[in-house]
């Protein structure tokens, strides 16, 4: 075998062993393991890069591990949205492990960096796998290394506030995970399969005999990922995990962890439960009301916040209602219109969380009140955040209004015209939260004017030893200019950048999501 | 508690014994009932007792607490490493006997390829994170 077969397994290992090995980098020098979980994150890029290159030219690709073929042994299994879902964590996970860089002595304590590395590489390596795994059971044991990764991350701060978040998050994940277990017993009970493409071809025989249970485990299954993923009367736990959590983990959690969730969500009503797809209509009428609920629930509550990380994460839970919208309507559309928010709102909400990231840090100001004249204090922070709240909003030429069109031709596609004027109303709606911050950046002349503390050239000496190129001389003319250190700037604006090129050039990405989504819901059974 | 003779002569006595015993579990879990994690919690335990014993400083001299933060990763290193060989030998991850690793006598002690290896690494992780555990624990008091 070459190397690059084995890419599907070592993309997960590669970062579990990242992980564990953070600890001990760590214990040898602390200075080196910001450096290392960049390195580890890359790895993972550059060979989630080779995955989707190689699924475009030759199709799905199989791991058996141990070499024991797929009903007995775990299969891995990389098709286009398996592909494209490893891609935007890896890419995504590697801009805030470049961004920590510079950020993570802020807000983790020194001697916890290493198990703030050690949980943030551990949360990639879940994801990562319930993302490639093709076994039922595999995708629990990955599910539950991303609730304890992400438990972790917010319980990583050191303040009364974050530990308690994190136990209410604990709970409520274990919660889901007991009805996730719960589901997969009763669908192992009736198929005996725990390989996802055996399960469904064995369900198309035998859930003529057992139709109530096998209902009840895809209900159970959507209840425990919609519970992980926040839909809206089950998100509680959200808003208070993803704000008092360090800024890096929020972005994580925002951008990624309820993706994964969601992914999980679509992949098991539509893939895995494909045979009994007809008869759990009422199921999907549920999503789709309960994410009505969340669009406009989740902008209602964001509407009345005053610290601007809670608003972002009452924002997550808006715009996570779009996903389950298309998962939903299920037209071919609105589930291409799903994938497409899955990537936009994971690149817009990491840039958002992470320029708050650095308001807070720069000037020690999170309460909205306060964002006034920052416009001028932060240029280059300030213009990303504003780029990617005008995507959030749905502005014309920024990815997010690219997912909200597609979503409005999914609403077309199903014939339920009513769910136009729904997203207008939750792109009004979320206007009306965005707007006034970006008001105040710009427009608000300041009472006190924001104050930049510590000097950006000197945080970012860590960066090179002296004696390095550019001499420090000039190292320091030119980073002294910038706002806030290199390493946190760079992902923010390439995040605004991406938000520009997936709104303006969507040609390609379109394609390709359709691709994905016709493997989705119009497929044959693998 | 420091200087309760009975204490300290039985625990001084009881301690290694535990250890062999977990260490005998361990290395015949591809053999018997009992493996890699009944093996480890045993050894666990019977660090618990050591530091119940003879208190949380002379634990922490014989083992500082990063050096056992860092050993605690080194099982899942260790059967991650494992699983690696088949990589080497050109077959999938933690293939063992289909990668031509030798699987010697059924019943013997070494037999089953890489098994008995790699129920080495979940003993020393399992026996790792229970002391970890309880020292949390009780330092956090």
């Amino acid at each position: 075998m070459r190397i690059t077969d084995h890419f599907p397994l070592t993309i997960v290992v590669g970062t579990l062993l990242g992980a564990y090995l953070s600890p001990i980098v760590g214990h040898v020098r602390r200075r080196w393991l910001p450096p290392f979980a960049v390195g580890v994150t890359l790895l993972a890029l550059i060979q989630a890069i080779q995955l989707n290159i190689r699924v475009r030219d030759c199709g799905e690709l199989t791991y058996q591990l141990g070499g024991w073929p797929a009903p007995w042994g775990i299969e891995l299994l990389v098709g286009p949205a398996a592909a494209l879902m490893v891609l935007v964590l890896a890419a995504i996970s590697t801009l805030i492990a470049v961004y920590c860089m510079a950020y993570i002595d802020h807000e983790v304590a020194p001697h916890a960096q290493s198990w703030y590395y050690a949980a943030f590489l551990l949360l990639l390596a879940g994801m990562l796998g319930m993302a490639v795994t093709n076994d039922l059971f595999n995708t629990f044991v990955m599910m539950e290394i991303t609730t304890i990764g992400a438990c972790a991350l917010v319980a990583a701060k050191d303040s009364r506030r974050a530990a308690e978040a994190a136990l209410r998050y604990l709970l409520l994940a274990s919660l889901a995970s007991t009805l996730i277990l719960l589901g997969i017993g009763m669908i192992y009970m009736i198929t005996g399969n725990l390989n996802l493409t055996y399960l469904t071809r064995e369900l198309e025989t035998v859930w003529r005999q057992y139709p109530r249970l096998a209902t009840t485990s895809l209900g159970l299954l959507t209840l425990g990922f919609a519970l992980k993923a926040a839909l809206f009367p089950l998100h509680v736990w959200l808003p208070e995990a993803h704000s008092a959590a360090p800024t890096p983990s929020s972005a994580m959690l925002s951008g990624l962890v309820v993706k994964i969730y969601a992914f999980s969500l679509i992949k098991m009503n539509y893939v895995v439960f494909r045979p009994i797809l007809g008869i759990v209509a009422p199921l999907r009428e549920l999503l789709i009301l309960l994410s009505a609920a969340a669009i406009i629930g989740g902008s209602l509550f964001a509407l009345v916040q005053d610290d601007i990380k809670r608003l972002l994460a009452y924002s997550t839970v808006a715009q996570v209602g779009y996903i389950f919208l298309g998962a939903g309507l299920g037209t071919p559309s609105a589930v291409m219109a799903a994938f497409f928010q899955i990537i936009s709102h994971s690149i817009m909400k990491t840039c958002l969380f992470l320029s708050a990231g650095i308001i807070a840090e720069r000037t020690g100001r999170r309460k909205i009140a306060l964002m006034d004249g920052m416009g001028r204090v932060l240029p280059l922070t300030s213009a990303a955040f504003t780029v990617a709240a005008l995507s959030m909003i749905g502005l014309p030429l920024l990815s997010g209004f690219i997912a909200k069109w597609h979503l409005f031709l999914g609403g077309l596609e199903a014939e339920r015209p009513v769910f136009i004027g729904l997203i207008l109303m939750s792109g009004l709606l979320n206007a009306a939260y965005y707007l006034p911050v970006i008001w105040r950046f710009y427009f608000v002349e300041p009472q006190v004017c924001p104050v930049i503390h510590g000097d950006p050239a000197g945080d970012a000496g860590a960066l090179g030893a002296p004696g390095s190129w550019p001499p420090p001389g000039i190292r320091r003319r030119i980073l002294s200019r910038l706002e806030a250190p290199l390493p946190m700037l760079l992902p923010v604006v390439a995040l605004a950048l991406a938000c520009i090129v997936l709104g303006v050039w969507t040609g390609p990405t379109i394609a390709h999501l359709a691709g994905v989504a016709q493997t989705i819901i119009g497929g044959p059974g693998r | 508690m420091d200087d309760d003779v009975i204490l300290n002569e039985v625990a001084t006595r009881v301690v290694p014994m535990i250890h062999v015993f977990g260490i005998y579990i361990i290395v015949h879990g591809h053999l018997s009932p009992g493996g890699g994690f009944a093996g480890g919690t045993v050894i666990g335990i019977g660090m618990v007792l050591f530091v119940l014993v003879f208190g949380i400083r002379a634990a922490r001299r014989l083992i500082p607490e990063d050096t056992l933060i860092a050993l605690t990763t080194l099982g899942p290193l260790w059967y991650a490493g494992t699983g690696l060989v088949g990589m080497a030998l050109g077959h999938q991850f933690l293939a063992n006997a289909n990668a031509g690793l030798p699987l010697g006598n059924p019943g013997a002690l070494l037999s089953g390829g890489l098994i008995p290896v790699i129920t080495l690494g979940v003993g020393a992780s399992v026996a790792l994170t229970v002391a970890v555990l309880f020292l949390v624990i009780v330092e956090e008091d």
